[in-house]
């Protein structure tokens, strides 16, 4: 793969149901290799629905996605993608921790020592190995989060795409998040997120979407500082792009002191 | 409410050591055997091998009489049902219910009968992982959509319950009470509610299935090695079933 050359390719994308408005409206993108996406935009703008077609889950009504140069085709397995999904509870189908990091490996087809290979690094990684025998039911909210991560993870997908990965995370796991995400060495990341500061911290690109359409696609910095932009589209500027005319409570007690 | 199987399953005994597969196909044939006896001379021979079975798995016996109590209480009431209700010789008459020899043979078969193979369903649950009893299934030819099946409403029961606990919650909160009939309304949009949920989660769950390759390969079959014991084990106890099976077909002839 050539440098700047697009690893995943989406070109005039549709996709609605029927006697409703389009959810995905001629959407173009393009993801570059060592990219972290944000996707930013207010609630039913169509982010998860984009994740579904990207992946292959859903059929575009028209338009093209090309991963790696192969074009790709609903219900064709393509483990070069993965996805976490919002709700941990929905990946996590599996009586155990083990067997459900487990369950995309066996689908590659890899040897039984590849299997557990993959596996217990993917859960040692994450710091879960210790969960591998429980259920997923006796894992908190953050755990789960985690063990779904390490499904996707053990596949070794290049593109991982993340709905909403903080969402119910307590400020240790969100961390403990953040911290992966940064030095993970997936190809690309995809992230659908409303919490901005999460956004900012990890993502080198932002991509704000509305009514199915990209409304700008940038720096981060520069996208999330712009107030109207924001405002405009259901969203709030990130409170640390703020400029603080006053400065903080505790600043002005230490001045006091 | 705890549904979950297993619990025992890491302690050490005989019967866990038994291998999976030989365990399931031995105490299997055992309870079909079980139902299959019709007469009250091999009741204690059939409690006897059930309590042994129990006692060398090492399961607390509270935990079984916990798993028992449930259930009793349908075996109970079909049993005074059969007692008074069925046709017989009567034995004693009290008013207009009349005690008799039939039903009380019945209500005695039954019953034993019902918890002895319910205790050995117990003990081959609680003593097996209950994943290695879906790949065991599976490795014997099961297919692997009733399997699959299975495994989920293993592993999703219990979020349906949590869901349906939370609405009951959520509704008692805003002042419902269910005191007369036209509740039921409110708790049959409950039920609807969580049918629609439980629904679109399952679509959910789907999509992460595929994209983690589901029905792209084929499943593959657990490998299991039989040591002597396990075979030595599984053939007496096959043994025993087929020995009651016989000596009750031995004797239907002899009534007939």
């Amino acid at each position: 793969m050539k440098k700047n050359e697009a690893i995943l390719e989406i070109s005039e994308l549709t996709f609605g149901y029927e006697n409703n408005n389009a959810i995905i409206n001629n959407l173009t993108l393009n993801i570059l290799a060592n990219e972290r996406i944000g996707v930013i935009g207010p609630n039913g703008t169509g982010k998860t629905t984009l994740f579904l077609l990207i992946t292959g889950v859903k059929k575009p009504i028209s338009g093209k996605i090309v991963l790696y140069g192969k074009e790709v085709i609903q219900g064709k397995f393509r483990p070069e993608i993965g996805m976490v999904f919002q709700d941990p509870n929905d990946q996590l189908f599996c009586p155990s921790v083990y067997d459900d990091v487990a369950f995309g490996p066996i689908n590659m087809r890899l040897s039984r020592d590849d299997i557990e290979k993959r596996v217990k690094e993917s859960l040692k990684k994450l710091g879960i190995y210790k969960f591998k025998d429980k259920p997923p039911h006796h894992l908190s909210g953050g755990q789960k989060r985690l063990a779904a991560i390490a499904g996707v993870l053990a596949m070794n997908s290049k593109i991982v795409i993340y709905d909403e990965p903080t969402s119910n995370l307590d400020i240790r796991y969100r961390r403990k998040l953040i911290n992966f995400m940064k030095n993970s060495n997936q190809e690309a990341m995809l992230i659908a997120s409303h919490d901005l500061e999460f956004i900012l911290e990890v993502c080198n690109r932002v991509i704000l979407m509305d009514e199915g359409k990209i409304i700008a696609d940038g720096d981060p910095k520069e996208i999330m500082s712009n107030e109207e932009l924001m405002e405009t589209h259901g969203l709030e500027k990130p409170h640390s792009l703020t400029f603080h005319a006053s400065p903080h409570r505790h600043t002005l007690l230490l001045k006091n002191s | 409410m705890n549904i979950y199987t297993g619990k025992f399953a890491g302690l050490d005994t005989t019967i866990h050591r038994w291998e999976p597969r030989a365990k399931f196909i031995g105490l299997m044939i055992l309870i079909f055997s079980f139902s299959f006896i019709n007469s009250l001379m091999l009741l204690p021979v059939m409690i006897l091998i059930s309590t042994l079975i129990f006692i060398a798995s090492k399961l607390p016996f509270s935990f079984l009489l916990r798993r028992l109590s449930i259930p009793s209480f349908f075996v109970i009431a079909m049993g005074i049902f059969l007692i008074f209700f069925s046709k017989g010789t009567i034995m004693f008459k009290l008013g207009p219910l009349a005690l008799k020899r039939e039903g009380i043979t019945a209500m005695i078969l039954i019953t034993v009968r019902f918890f002895c193979i319910l205790t050995i369903i117990v003990t081959l649950f609680e003593t097996t992982p209950f994943l290695t009893i879906i790949k065991v299934m599976n490795s014997l030819g099961i297919p692997s959509i009733l399997t699959d099946m299975i495994m989920f409403t293993y592993r999703y029961i219990f979020l349906v319950i949590e869901n349906l606990l939370n609405m009951q919650m959520a509704m008692r909160l805003r002042g419902f009470r269910n005191r007369n009939l036209k509740d039921i309304v409110c708790l049959s949009s409950l039920v609807g509610s969580l049918f629609i949920r439980s629904y679109e989660q399952s679509e959910r769950i789907y999509y992460a299935m595929v994209l983690r390759g589901y029905e792209q390969s084929e499943n593959i079959k657990e490998e299991y090695q039989f040591k002597k014991i396990d075979i030595v084990f599984t053939i007496a106890v096959v043994m025993i079933a087929v020995g009651m099976v016989s000596i009750q077909i031995y004797f239907n002839l002899g009534r007939v």
